[in-house]
C-alpha cells in the first residue's frame, strides 16, 4: 500500500494517531498534502509579481543592442526604441494586474489580505488542517508548513531558471558551430585577398595590353589589304607577332582569373552560410559578432560556454538535492 | 465553485498570463530584429546614395 493510500485511509477511518505518527516518521511528504486555496493564491500571485520583474528586466534594450541601434540610427533610433519598450512593459503590467485581481476574486480579499500580512501569525486562518500540521512542525522545531511551502517555491523558480540558462547557453554553442566553418574559409579568404587584388589589377593591366595589340593588329591589317591572287594578302611577320602577343596574354590572363574565380568562390560560400543563419533566424547581431570573430576565438567561446554548462548542471543537481532536503526536513 | 475547482482556475489563469508574457517576450524579440534590419537598410541606402553622388560629381 503507498503511502497517500495509507494516509487515506487513516484520515477516512479518523486515526489521528496514526496519522502523527507517519508525520514523526517523516513519510508525510509534501505532495500528500492538499495546498489551500489561500496558499495557492498567495503562491500564484508571488510567482506573477516576479514573472513580472524578470520579464520588465528582459525587456529593457541590451547593451549590445543599444550599441548597435545607435551606431545604425542614432540617437533617435534609440529613442523610437525606448518608446516601443515602454508599450511592451504597459502590456505586461497590464496582463499582470489583471491575472492577479482574478486569482485575488477567486480566493476572497479579505482572506488573502490576513493571510499576507506579516505581523499576523503566519498559520492560514480557517486553514484547520495547516494549523493542526503547523503545530506538529512547531513542536519538532522545524519551518512552518507555508515557510517550507515557499522555500520549495523559491527552490523551484531557481531550477527552473538554471534550466532557462542552460537551455539557452546550449543554444547558443550550437549556434556557433556554423561560424567555425565559416571563420575557416574567412582565414582563407584573408590570406588571399592580397593576390586577389593583385590578380585583380594585373588582369586589368594584361585587359589593356590586349587592347592595345588589337589596335597595332587592326593598324597592320589596314595596310595588308591588297589582294594577291584574289585571295588576302597572308598575314605579315608584325601581324604574327602581335597574334603571338596577345595569346601570351590571354594566357596569362587566365591565370590570374582562376586566382579571383577562388577568391570569389569564398566569397559566395561565406554569403552562403550567412543567408542559411539568417533564414534559421540567427540575430544579425550575432551575425555581425560571429562574422568578426576568428576560428580560435570563436572555439575558446564554445570551450567557455561548455564550461559555463557544466557549471550550469552542477547547479542544477545541488538545488534539486537542495530541494529534496527541504522536502524531507518537512 | 468548490475550492478545488478554484485553485484548478487559479492554475489557468495564471498559466494563461505566463503564455501572454511569454508571447509578449516573443514579440519584443521580433521587433527588435526587424528593427534592427530596417536600420541596417536605412543606412546601407544611405551609404549608396552617398556612393553615387560622389560618383556623379
Amino acid at each position: 500500500m503507498s503511502i497517500e493510500d495509507t494516509i487515506k485511509k487513516h484520515e477516512e477511518t479518523g486515526n489521528k494517531k496514526e496519522l502523527e505518527n507517519l508525520r514523526e516518521e517523516g513519510e508525510l511528504t509534501f505532495d500528500s498534502h492538499k495546498v489551500s486555496l489561500t496558499e495557492e493564491a498567495i503562491n500564484r500571485i508571488n510567482a506573477l509579481k516576479e514573472a513580472e520583474k524578470t520579464t520588465s528586466e528582459n525587456i529593457k534594450l541590451k547593451d549590445s543592442e543599444r550599441s548597435r541601434i545607435e551606431h545604425l540610427g542614432g540617437q533617435d533610433g534609440v529613442i523610437k526604441f525606448e518608446d516601443r519598450t515602454k508599450e511592451f512593459e504597459a502590456q505586461v503590467e497590464e496582463v499582470m494586474r489583471e491575472a492577479q485581481s482574478e486569482i485575488r476574486k477567486l480566493a476572497g480579499e479579505e482572506k488573502l489580505e490576513s493571510a499576507e500580512k506579516p505581523s499576523e501569525n503566519k498559520t492560514l486562518q480557517g486553514e484547520e488542517k495547516i494549523k493542526e500540521l503547523n503545530t506538529i512542525l512547531a513542536e519538532k522545531n522545524k519551518p512552518s508548513y507555508v515557510e517550507t511551502q515557499k522555500a520549495i517555491q523559491g527552490q523551484q523558480e531557481k531550477i527552473n531558471i538554471t534550466k532557462g540558462n542552460i537551455a539557452r547557453l546550449e543554444k547558443e554553442i550550437e549556434q556557433a558551430k556554423p561560424f567555425l566553418k565559416f571563420s575557416e574559409l574567412e582565414q582563407e579568404r584573408l590570406a588571399k585577398e592580397e593576390g586577389y587584388k593583385n590578380a585583380l589589377s594585373k588582369k586589368t593591366e594584361l585587359e589593356e595590353k590586349i587592347k592595345n595589340a588589337q589596335a597595332r593588329y587592326s593598324g597592320f591589317e589596314s595596310k595588308n589589304v591588297t589582294l594577291f591572287r584574289g585571295q588576302p594578302k597572308p598575314p605579315t611577320d608584325d601581324m604574327k607577332a602581335v597574334v603571338a602577343e596577345i595569346e601570351g596574354y590571354e594566357t596569362e590572363k587566365k591565370s590570374f582569373e582562376t586566382t579571383i574565380n577562388v577568391f570569389s568562390e569564398i566569397e559566395s560560400k561565406q554569403e552562403e552560410m550567412l543567408d542559411n543563419a539568417r533564414t534559421a533566424g540567427i540575430e544579425s547581431n550575432n551575425l555581425i559578432y560571429y562574422k568578426n570573430q576568428a576560428k580560435g576565438k570563436i572555439e575558446q567561446d564554445i570551450m567557455e560556454s561548455q564550461s559555463h554548462l557544466k557549471t550550469l548542471e552542477q547547479q542544477l543537481q545541488n538545488q534539486n538535492e537542495e530541494m529534496v532536503n527541504i522536502r524531507k526536513n518537512l | 465553485m468548490t475550492e478545488e475547482e478554484k485553485i484548478k482556475k487559479i492554475e489557468e489563469i495564471y498559466n494563461e498570463a505566463m503564455e501572454k508574457l511569454a508571447r509578449l517576450k516573443a514579440q519584443r524579440k521580433e521587433f527588435i530584429g526587424e528593427y534592427i534590419k530596417e536600420l541596417e537598410i536605412q543606412k546601407m541606402n544611405a551609404i549608396k546614395a552617398s556612393v553615387e553622388l560622389s560618383y556623379n560629381q
